[in-house]
């Protein structure tokens, strides 16, 4: 996303500092471990930790990149269109992430969902949206060309970005755009800064996607050869003749840009940094025309950058994040309570209505207000949680009873490797303002779930 | 104490007073404690100018908001807006000028009459990167500036130099504006002024605070994201007694339910209890309107209208009446012909809205020419570089364009649109 943003601009031009000077530095293969988790999961639980630290972080890559593909049912996704179902859907997708055996499946799904983009706004239905989530969750290790051509016909996107009004005439350039610039290859090129399409090939673009048409009452899109436009179009300088969808997605496929601008936006999501020409280079032969995000996923999280100093804590967790990651942590049922209203109206990050179709923004624009006190509502649940949970949490936290120890137990229980004088400062007086209770060990966790360090990914 | 308690208990002044206590005595950066003092009226006296920007996301199309009735070109069917041209007699005729508003707009066509204060700025745009990209169009707009190295916005700069690290400087109703990101100042984002509260366990209340505090104490690398989390949670924690404090129901319920009549309204509670943020940020829309446009707008103009009136309604009730500016602009406009959809897709010019009481009521610019030979991929051509509406809001605001030309990286002309 072009939209400025101080934080991504910062993650790719400095030396990212968090575990640097004043940290308290465990030992720096808990904090990888802890980073693979983040990045390719949402997160780990001390167990996790404990895991990964016997097993090593090549180990638990390899582990991650291929655990088995989890199935629709598996999923246990409900069916259905009231209200409640839309309710219950997000509690059990947020579950899915925090709780998949397949974690690297959940995390690619939601990274698609901010790529591939799809808003439950205007006239798209739940139902519709379902079928579109499923398509992104079924194999999000695939083709990535194959999903483009699976989303541009699939009814959710057809009507999101006007495809299905989109006929011969007057053509409607909404998808023909959103395509190119969001979905492919974005503007321009990311090495020679070359544009990439001009506001001409949008309009020949949108000639060629005519022709699709939605049944309102089946809530289907079929294809109406008579509101298509069967003429000659050029585009990316060549006459591609009668081009239909088929064609617009196999010459973007060709388009030298493709097999930068998704492989570039995939390194910045799992490192939190921006890839060199030569690493864009290197991705870009493994990408193909058939867009191999597992090859590509694969080559990124082997690279020596991704478990790098320079990798690790570079990114902010988004309020999905928080809320999936808190939720592990915690063994807290997401199905069990609605946050769709706190994430989309208080924290700006509705799972079903992102903000625009270039998803949501990334970087420190989510360090705020709005987040920080609506994660304080979640944490307080998260922590009340863990306290009835015999054995839980706040029960391994006071069985301590050393003070000093709790505070070492609770960063590590919350999946953090480091933490500054600061904090360490906060926990201690806090752990010591009473006698130690249990009233002070789920305090403590509460404390280290909006402490600055949770809020790093 | 629960969310009930702590809002029977805070109100006004004492709040604020509150807030500042609160952090006096905290080891944090000087900037961020000294904000807390700056909560002194003496600080931020009636007559500082306030702007407060709605930025209708997604590309509204001027075309259909200040209109022509006598411009064949909006009217024709193969190359004008066509369809979803609204009919001459339907419109708001704008006074003394050969222009109409939409007729969503009753309050504000009615204002333009009346109180002479509102302004348009017609062609409003931009002729450096022809950009027909939303988020290519709105980086331009937000940074002010074309070049993919400024990663600051040109509030965000304002208020690097206004008020440096305070909390309050610049507040975003909607999540973080890119047009309030700062090198020091934080944005303040407030979803809702009623429940501006952190939620704080039974078991534990000011011990659980003054660890809030403890662990916003700077002490992370500079420039890392732990430095700046560690801000992040100082500034909220220093701006929430305030905020929180500048609820007032009365005034909150002259506001319609809308999301546009909500953000608006959160910006006159804060503004009328006398929260030091020289910047409010609205983000509305989408006005991305590919399709089904006229209905959309009949919405959207009429919910911003109406939620226009009240702003106004609210913050004339306030001494700071005479301060606040409201400036409503968007990143291009749409093309001229309609698609078969009912609906215009991404354009060039657009416009700029300015109301308030300081502003010289008219119409601004150079209307762009309309016939299909003068447009750029069925677009207008822009008149006015964008930059000129930032300059001479910002030439208000501080009465220097010293301070344009520095923040926005080179001289634009002042349009003369303020008294």
């Amino acid at each position: 996303m072009a939209a400025i943003d101080a934080g991504a601009a910062d993650e790719s031009r400095e030396r990212p500092r968090f575990w640097g000077a004043g940290a308290t530095r465990v030992s720096s293969n808990p904090g990888q471990i802890a980073h693979i988790w983040r990045r390719l999961g949402f997160g780990p639980t001390a167990a996790d930790l404990a895991h990964g630290l016997a097993i090593g972080p090549a180990a638990l890559i390899q582990r991650l990149l291929n655990a088995k593909m989890t199935t629709p049912t598996q999923w246990a996704l409900p069916t259905g269109e009231t209200w409640e179902t839309m309710v219950e859907y997000l509690g059990r997708e947020l579950n899915l992430m925090a709780y998949s055996p397949n974690p690297l499946q959940e995390r690619m799904a939601w990274i698609l969902r901010g790529l591939v983009v799809v808003g439950m706004v205007d006239a798209v239905n739940f139902d519709q949206f379902q079928q579109y989530t499923t398509l992104l969750r079924t194999n999000p290790l695939g083709s990535y060309t194959a999903l483009l051509r699976a989303t541009a016909v699939s009814p959710a996107m057809m009507v999101y970005l006007n495809g299905y009004q989109n006929q011969v005439g007057h053509p409607n350039q909404n998808y023909a755009r959103e395509l190119m610039e969001l979905f492919s290859l974005g503007i321009t090129n990311p090495v020679t800064g070359a544009k990439n399409y001009t506001q001409q090939d949008v309009v020949e673009v949108a000639r060629a996607l005519t022709g699709y048409t939605l049944d309102w009452q089946k809530g289907t899109i079929s294809f109406d050869p008579t509101q298509f436009d069967s003429g000659s179009k050029t585009f990316f300088g060549v006459n591609q003749g009668n081009a239909d969808l088929n064609a617009v997605i196999s010459a973007v496929s060709r388009h030298p840009s493709y097999a930068a601008f998704v492989p570039a936006r995939l390194y910045r999501e799992l490192t939190g940094l921006q890839p060199s020409p030569a690493t864009l280079k290197q991705l870009g032969t493994l990408w193909t025309s058939s867009g191999n995000l597992r090859a590509v996923v694969s080559a990124i999280v082997t690279s020596p950058t991704f478990l790098s100093p320079a990798a690790i804590g570079s990114k902010v967790k988004t309020p999905v994040e928080l809320l999936v990651s808190g939720a592990r942590i915690c063994n807290f049922n997401l199905g069990t309570s609605d946050y769709g209203w706190l994430l989309g109206s208080y924290m700006n990050q509705n799972p079903y209505q992102p903000p625009n179709v270039a998803g949501w923004p990334a970087g420190r624009v989510w360090l705020n207000a709005g987040v920080t006190m609506s994660w304080s509502g979640i944490v307080d649940d998260l922590v009340h949680s863990a306290r009835s949970q015999e054995g839980g949490l706040v029960d391994q936290i006071y069985a301590t009873s050393k003070p000093a120890q709790a505070v070492s137990t609770t960063l590590r229980l919350c999946g953090l490797t480091g933490a500054s004088p600061s904090t360490l400062k906060a926990l201690t007086n806090f752990a010591t303002f009473e006698a130690w209770d249990v009233n002070r060990a789920s305090g403590l966790l509460a404390l280290a779930l909006l402490s600055p360090e949770f809020a790093i990914n | 104490m629960d969310r009930r308690t702590f809002l029977q208990r805070s109100g006004g002044l004492a709040a604020l007073l509150a807030g500042a206590q609160l952090v006096g005595g905290d080891p944090l950066e000087g900037g961020v404690a000294g904000a807390a003092a700056r909560l002194v009226p003496a600080d931020f006296p009636v007559g500082t100018p306030i702007l407060v920007l709605i930025d209708l996301a997604g590309g509204n199309d001027a075309t259909n908001l200040v209109i022509d009735p006598n411009d064949p070109w909006y009217y024709d069917q193969r190359q004008g807006h066509g369809a979803i041209a609204i009919a001459a007699d339907q419109l708001l005729p704008l006074k003394g000028t050969t222009k109409a508003l939409n007729p969503a707009f009753a309050w504000l066509a009615k204002r333009y009459a009346t109180a002479g204060d509102v302004a348009f700025v017609l062609g409003s745009g931009e002729n450096v990167a022809h950009e027909f990209s939303h988020f290519a169009a709105q980086h331009y707009r937000q940074a002010a500036s074309f070049s993919p190295s400024v990663t600051t916005g040109w509030l965000g700069r304002f208020n690097d130099l206004m008020a440096p690290r305070s909390p309050f400087a610049s507040v975003s109703t909607s999540g973080v504006h890119p047009a309030l990101l700062a090198a020091q100042t934080p944005v303040l984002s407030v979803p809702s002024v009623q429940n501006f509260d952190f939620t704080i366990g039974w078991e534990w209340q000011d011990d659980f605070r003054a660890a809030l505090q403890q662990m916003a104490v700077p002490s992370w690398a500079k420039g890392s994201g732990g430095l700046a989390a560690q801000q992040n949670l100082a500034s909220t924690l220093t701006a929430q007694v305030a905020v929180a404090g500048a609820w007032n129901e009365t005034v909150a319920n002259t506001f319609d339910s809308t999301d546009i009549a909500q953000q608006l309204s959160t910006a006159a509670l804060l503004i009328a209890a006398g929260i030091p943020s020289r910047t409010y940020v609205v983000t509305y829309g989408s006005f991305d309107t590919h399709a089904g446009e006229d209905a959309a707008e009949d919405t959207l103009f009429g919910n911003l209208d109406a939620a226009l009136g009240q702003f106004f309604a609210a913050i004339e009730a306030t001494p700071r009446a005479a301060d606040v500016v409201v400036l409503c602009t968007s990143e291009f406009g749409r093309q001229q012909t309609a698609n078969d959809s009912a609906g215009t897709d991404h354009g060039q010019a657009g416009l700029d809205l300015l109301v308030g009481k300081k502003v010289r009521g008219g119409l601004y610019g150079l209307p762009p020419k309309t016939a299909p030979a003068d447009r750029l991929d069925d677009a207008l051509v822009p008149t006015v570089d964008f930059r000129s509406t930032y300059a001479t809001v910002l030439n208000h605001l501080t009465g220097s364009t010293a301070v344009a030309q520095e923040l926005l990286f080179g001289t634009f002309e002042d349009l003369g649109c303020f008294r």
